[in-house]
């Protein structure tokens, strides 16, 4: 075993989880606690409660998040995770002690945030039909951009958002004003 | 060797202080000159001197006509802690020629060999040899090894770098992280780095093994891509402390994107 897994909890609840990977085997000048030499420079150092908790202390005295708790996950469970969605709601995830999931409410946020990039790159091409729609007296086309500009306005809203139950629900709802 | 050849000729040592020093002589006494039909008549004195003082340790030959021929000559300090200044002298009828003159530490020796040569043998059976001079520029000789506080001072030029030590110079980086990202990233080499995390999306956290002396230290980070377009941002340093530093892969919407391949990571600076 080279490392291990740990997912790490904050008392901030809108920091997401943090996997940290936690070296077994490394190499250098200094011996890690808990770890022995193997080499001149190599070192071994297993997960023991003193060792991991040296590396958590060490990893988070100085910066403004603190660890609520930690526990050690499998690479299966990791992998489990980014089985269906890949890392596209990664800002969502959180342990609740037993297991690694996504926070639902964290992802249609995130999930919005999407959609709101999306839009804009559409808003761009619409202002620009629009106003040639309206040089050229075109009243029909204006209300159909209007129309489509109101739908992608509203889309962050859309009730699909709130109803989505997992995040491979989430990650269907994807309008065709956006393709 | 040393020859006697008169019946004044006799060999002394001088202790120059209290230690038990014991000495011991062999010689072959035979007919001057020395013919087919003569014969070789072997010999030994052994003495045993405690104080400083001047002591004869080869006595005058038996005879006249007759060469002492001194094969050997072993004096050995054997006191457990006093060191005495030990003088061997030629002494021609009353008149003093001095041979060889050493500080014998505790547990030291000194001996001729039958070919008369002189060796100082430390309490370890080793022999003291000349003194290599210093190596410069210009002159070979012997060389010191640097410290690890010469290293970090970085100015020494006459003292050599090991290999276990280069790294406490200035110039040296203190670690460094070849890393996919993500949370199952794989690190590829790395060194003095205990723990990389995914803290999240286009972010990655490293800590050393050493912490540097404070903030204040030289982050060199990379994103690495396979790709010419998508996921390329800025690599940002987020933050650093004396132990721990955050990377970025910094876009514009949103703030940060996850790296495609992944990060490289290395620091210089005082630990």
């Amino acid at each position: 075993m080279e490392r291990t897994f740990f997912a790490v909890t904050f008392t901030d609840p809108a920091e997401p989880v943090e996997i940290r990977v936690f070296f077994v085997k490394g190499r250098g000048s200094v011996l890690p606690v808990g770890a022995s030499w193997t080499g001149p420079d190599t070192w071994v150092r297993p997960p023991t409660s003193e060792s991991v908790n040296d590396e958590m202390e060490r990893s988070y005295r100085e910066g403004k998040r603190k660890p609520l708790r930690w526990r050690e996950v499998t690479l299966a469970e990791l992998e489990a995770l980014v089985a269906t969605v890949g890392r596209k709601y990664r800002d969502a995830w959180e342990d609740d002690g037993h297991a690694l999931q996504h926070k639902m409410e964290k992802a249609r946020e995130i999930h919005r945030g999407y959609l709101r990039q999306a839009r804009a790159e559409k808003f761009t091409v619409l202002d620009t039909a629009y106003l040639k729609a309206d040089e050229a007296g075109d009243v029909q086309e204006k209300k159909r951009v209007a129309e489509l500009k109101a739908r992608l306005r509203d889309l962050p809203a859309d009730p699909a958002i709130d109803a989505a139950e997992t995040v491979e629900q989430l990650h269907a709802f994807w309008p065709p004003e956006l393709a | 060797m040393l020859n006697l050849n008169l019946t004044t000729d006799k060999i002394s040592l001088i202790t120059g202080s209290a230690a038990d020093v014991d000495v011991h002589a062999a010689w072959v006494e035979h007919p001057n000159p020395f013919t087919t039909s003569s014969s070789a008549t072997p010999g030994t004195q052994n003495t045993a001197i405690t104080t400083a003082t001047t002591t004869d340790i080869v006595s005058v030959p038996s005879g006249g006509s007759i060469t002492k021929n001194v094969k050997k000559i072993n004096i050995r300090n054997k006191d457990s802690a006093d060191s005495t200044q030990v003088t061997v002298q030629f002494n021609a009828n009353g008149t003093l020629y001095q041979l060889h003159s050493v500080l014998l530490l505790a547990g030291e020796e000194l001996t001729m060999n039958d070919q008369g040569v002189w060796f100082h043998y430390d309490s370890n059976g080793g022999v003291y040899g000349q003194a290599l001079p210093v190596a410069s520029d210009t002159v070979v000789g012997g060389i010191e090894i640097a410290s690890q506080a010469e290293m970090e001072a970085g100015t020494d030029t006459t003292r050599a770098v090991t290999p276990g030590r280069q790294h406490y110079h200035p110039s040296a980086i203190k670690f460094w992280v070849q890393t996919t990202g993500g949370a199952t990233q794989v690190e590829g080499q790395k060194y003095n780095v205990t723990s990389i995390a995914d803290t999240a999306v286009g972010r990655m956290t490293v800590t050393i093994a050493n912490d540097f002396s404070s903030a204040n230290w030289v982050c060199i980070a990379t994103t690495v891509t396979s790709t010419t377009t998508g996921d390329e941002g800025i690599c940002n340093i987020n933050s650093k402390a004396a132990g721990t530093v955050e990377v970025g892969n910094r876009i514009v919407t949103p703030a940060f994107a996850d790296m495609n391949v992944g990060y490289d990571v290395a620091g210089l600076g005082d630990q």
